[in-house]
């Protein structure tokens, strides 16, 4: 069992409470297809992803990183059970998808980064700690079925 | 993953525009790194204060960034230009390389937080390339 504190429970809902899941999913999915290009084999069928301005203007990209965005949600309403709530979709990214778990530490980051541009000095290092931290359980708990 | 033409151009772009602010970004990206990986911290257990901002790492965090200026202006060809700071990291030093990636990561966050607009995804893919061929230069002389 992940032990939270308070102040980093509250950092997390309050991070995504606030946050505009459009613009959010669309950037970090975007960021990610533009800083590691490999990531692009899992979306052949993508359409037009050829350049940065490219991938920033796709609406496949952008449709794609709302839905992965709105799959944190799981995590954020159940950050005491963070595993069992992912358990399926952990059976789906590794039986069904196909995606190699380190992708999930690469999107990770461009999620940082996009929150952070969007919270500039709130970002502080406290507030970045409880972020990672978050997104290192929800990584770990989308890893937990593969075998 | 070798360093293109672009990459180069983009990364002195973004660095003519940043370098202004560097000791705050070395302040910064430092004491993010003490804090959310505080397995850094044992490397600096003669400072007396590692909090956010303190003084030694303020006084570190400028250390830090003259030699990513340093390693701006080497950028064609940053083996060799590094490496004097390869034998200090990999004799004196001796910091596990795996620590280089950990500081480039907080760099990139910190250049998110202070310059949004300017941290496009051109200008981060560049970034992080840069970062990673100096980490790799510094990385020279371990072994």
């Amino acid at each position: 069992m992940v032990e939270w504190t308070e102040f980093e429970r509250t950092t997390i809902q309050d991070i995504f409470s606030k946050m505009n899941y459009d613009v959010v999913g669309q950037q970090s999915l975007a960021r990610c297809l533009v800083v590691y290009p490999w990531t692009q084999r899992y979306f052949g069928n993508f359409g037009n992803l050829y350049n940065a301005a490219a991938i920033m203007g796709n609406p496949m990209v952008a449709a794609h990183g709302r839905v992965v965005l709105h799959g944190l949600d799981k995590a954020v309403k159940n950050m005491d059970n963070i595993k069992a709530a992912y358990a399926e979709l952990s059976v789906l990214h590794s039986e069904k998808l196909h995606v190699d778990p380190d992708n999930f530490r690469l999107l990770g980051d461009c999620l940082t980064v996009v929150v952070a541009a969007q919270l500039g000095a709130a970002f502080t290092p406290e507030v970045q700690a409880a972020f990672q931290k978050f997104l290192a359980v929800v990584i770990s708990s989308l890893q937990r079925q593969y075998h | 993953m070798s360093l293109t033409a672009k990459d180069k151009a983009a990364v002195k772009d973004l660095w003519a525009k940043i370098s202004g602010k560097a000791d705050d970004i070395g302040q910064d990206a430092l004491s993010r790194m003490l804090v959310v990986y505080p397995q850094t911290k044992t490397y600096f257990s003669h400072w007396k204060d590692l909090s956010p901002g303190s003084a030694p790492v303020r006084k570190h965090g400028k250390t830090v960034m003259s030699g990513v200026a340093d390693a701006v202006s080497k950028i064609d060809d940053l083996t060799s230009g590094l490496l004097n700071l390869s034998e200090l990291h990999a004799f004196q030093l001796r910091v596990d390389p795996a620590n280089f990636k950990i500081l480039s990561h907080n760099i990139l966050v910190v250049l998110a937080t202070m310059f949004p607009d300017d941290f496009t995804p051109e200008a981060h893919v560049a970034m992080d390339k840069f970062l990673s061929a100096l980490a790799l230069a510094l990385s020279e002389k371990y072994r």
